[in-house]
């Protein structure tokens, strides 16, 4: 996926999804270009390096509780991460 | 008398009790432009390239655009307004003001750019590589032929940004200003992502959120947006969730995507 670091109206930050692989883990989870990513297993993510904390290699496989706001309404998804091509 | 010497004789430095800023004769009844962001104290004066000063008034004064016009007793000789529509990246340019208090100091450089800074702005700012300092804003930016193309009006990345002399003229003959959405806005393949709100813009006002699409390019987005003044709103396709929805913006009213 694509990111972009964004400030939510409660203050919070986030990171918008721009881009999303077909057939990648954010795709399967249902993600949508447009939602705003703000935490992975319970903690807040602001910056893509605090998402690619999530995504080690030790990862791959399990899921994983991502937190998003989409059109304003606050939805948890479950994430399955996927071995970088 | 020198193209050079013209343009100093044009700018003017303009006071207001706290600060020095520049501003250019406009005409040879008294009209002085400058910034807005130049006049925020109430003790306006005009001084001239001559040392003579008078005081002036404020005649119009328009903080989003960042001008301000002014009207003074001070005769001075009015610069030659060009056509910034014509400019092109790489000419050469020459700004005049007074820079940290240097009287009708004056620097060159070269247009690097016309536009807004980033996808979606409004501002079609003429970007030029000339060293501007504070006291630079409110002067003047000339073309290689000494006519007046901008109003030098800040710096950034190392590039002085200057408000165009065809938006000057719009400001001073009182065309409305176009309309805009005030978001900040990334392209995608689905379209244009939005992630920033300007507060109390008219993106905010229609519920625009952080993360819908806006399913059009930048071009047909200012096209639906000048559609508003025609017709009184502007309905904006959109993606929110992955769900196309119509986002209705009214001209100070509020609107909900539909």
């Amino acid at each position: 996926v694509g990111l972009h670091p964004v400030s939510l109206p409660d203050g919070r930050g986030g990171l918008v999804i721009l881009s999303i692989e077909p057939e990648g883990p954010a795709a399967k989870a249902g993600l949508f270009v447009g939602d705003v990513l703000v935490a992975i297993g319970g903690e807040p993510v602001s910056d893509t390096d605090d998402v690619q904390a999530h995504l080690g290699a030790d990862r791959v496989g399990k899921p994983v509780e991502a937190a998003i706001v989409r059109g304003g309404a606050a939805l948890n998804v479950t994430v399955v991460p996927g071995e970088r091509a | 008398m020198s193209l050079i010497e013209r343009l100093r004789k044009s700018t003017v430095q303009v006071t207001d009790g706290r600060g020095h800023g520049a501003g250019v004769a406009w005409d040879a009844d008294g009209a002085i432009v400058t910034n807005a962001h130049v006049i925020r104290g109430r003790s306006l004066r005009v001084i001239g390239a001559d040392g003579q000063s008078a005081p002036a008034r404020i005649v119009k004064h328009d903080s989003e655009r960042d001008l301000a016009l002014l009207e003074t007793e001070l005769r001075v000789p009015p610069a030659s307004i060009g056509d910034s529509s014509a400019l092109r990246p790489g000419e050469i340019v020459f700004a005049v003001g007074n820079p940290r208090g240097h009287a009708g100091a004056v620097t060159m450089g070269t247009i690097h750019a016309i536009g807004p800074l980033q996808l979606g702005a409004r501002t079609n700012w003429i970007q030029a590589d000339v060293h501007l300092a504070p006291g630079n804003s409110g002067g003047l930016l000339a073309n290689a032929a000494g006519e007046l193309i901008g109003i030098n009006t800040m710096v950034m990345n190392g590039l002085g940004l200057a408000i165009s002399s065809n938006e000057v003229r719009r400001f001073i003959n009182g065309e409305v200003e176009r309309v805009r959405l005030g978001v900040e806005m990334i392209p995608s393949r689905e379209g244009l992502v939005v992630v920033g709100i300007e507060h109390a813009s008219l993106a905010e006002r229609a519920h625009v959120l952080i993360g819908d699409v806006l399913r059009c390019t930048a071009g047909e987005l200012r096209d639906l947006l000048a559609g508003i003044q025609q017709n009184g709103s502007a309905d904006i396709p959109i993606l929110r969730g992955g769900k196309a929805k119509t986002l209705r913006v009214h001209l100070g009213t509020e609107a909900r995507a539909a």
